[in-house]
């Protein structure tokens, strides 16, 4: 389902390219949920 | 947030390698990706979007931390052949562990928290109670289990950001690193599967 989605929302893209796009977003996501947060950030600071 | 740096960091280096190399960036296969945004929507929820973080109770936000956290590590278990993923998946295997062993949220000292925001008043964080609508819970030294692995670390004073990292955040942002930058690396450095190789091949004899 995602790759379908990110198909859809790439379309006008080389596939190659958007499956790169789809790596570094994932790899985003990864980080953003398994480091430590910024705790300043965390209370809204 | 600091982890993103490396992202940033790695893609201007892998851009630089593919110009200097003449070589184009070329996607990895990974594995079970869906897992990353089953574990990244909770955690969107508990502790980025401001309008929902506040009014998701405390209770339930180490039950969001340490199962998103099970699934990443389920994900980086499947994708450990990877570029990178040894560091992703240890960092994340240090950040889980402190986690799991003070009551579900990364431990933080009033210290820390000193040292990295002096401006706070002082009713602003209470000892045993999590920071803010973060992940932190504010935990004395003495009383952290493993407080070596929690978030201990602080930018130097040049560095106008105020953040705080643990060990297993440098080892996060160096296997981001490495994966972003084995993007522009040589096709038979990787770990492919066959499909993909004979896909290239295919590719290279149509050229």
């Amino acid at each position: 389902m995602i790759n379908h989605l990110l198909t859809q929302m790439t379309v006008h893209m080389n596939p190659k390219t958007s499956r790169v796009f789809f790596v570094l977003l994932v790899l985003v996501l990864f980080i953003l949920s398994a480091g430590a947060p910024d705790a300043v950030g965390g209370m809204g600071g | 947030m600091i982890l993103l740096t490396a992202v940033v960091i790695g893609l201007v280096a892998a851009l630089l390698r593919a110009g200097w190399t003449k070589r184009r960036l070329k996607p990895l296969s990974l594995k079970l990706e869906w897992l990353v945004v089953l574990a990244f929507l909770p955690q969107l929820l508990a502790f980025h979007l401001p309008a929902t973080r506040s009014r998701i109770p405390d209770e339930w936000t180490p039950v969001i931390l340490v199962s998103t956290q099970a699934i990443l590590l389920l994900f980086a278990w499947a994708n450990r052949k990877e570029p990178g993923f040894w560091a992703l998946g240890f960092g994340l295997i240090l950040n889980f562990t402190v986690i799991l062993l003070n009551g579900g949220l990364m431990p933080i000292s009033p210290e820390t928290i000193q040292r990295l925001a002096p401006y706070l008043p002082a009713d602003a964080w209470q000892v045993g109670h999590r920071l803010g609508d973060g992940k932190d819970i504010v935990l004395p030294v003495n009383a952290t289990r493993l407080s070596w692995l929690s978030d201990r670390f602080t930018l130097p004073e040049w560095i106008p950001y105020r953040v705080a990292f643990s060990i297993g955040d440098v080892f996060i942002a160096i296997g981001a690193f490495i994966l972003v930058w084995s993007l522009a690396g040589p096709v038979r450095d990787r770990n492919i599967n066959t499909t993909l190789q004979l896909q290239i091949r295919k590719e290279v004899s149509n050229d």
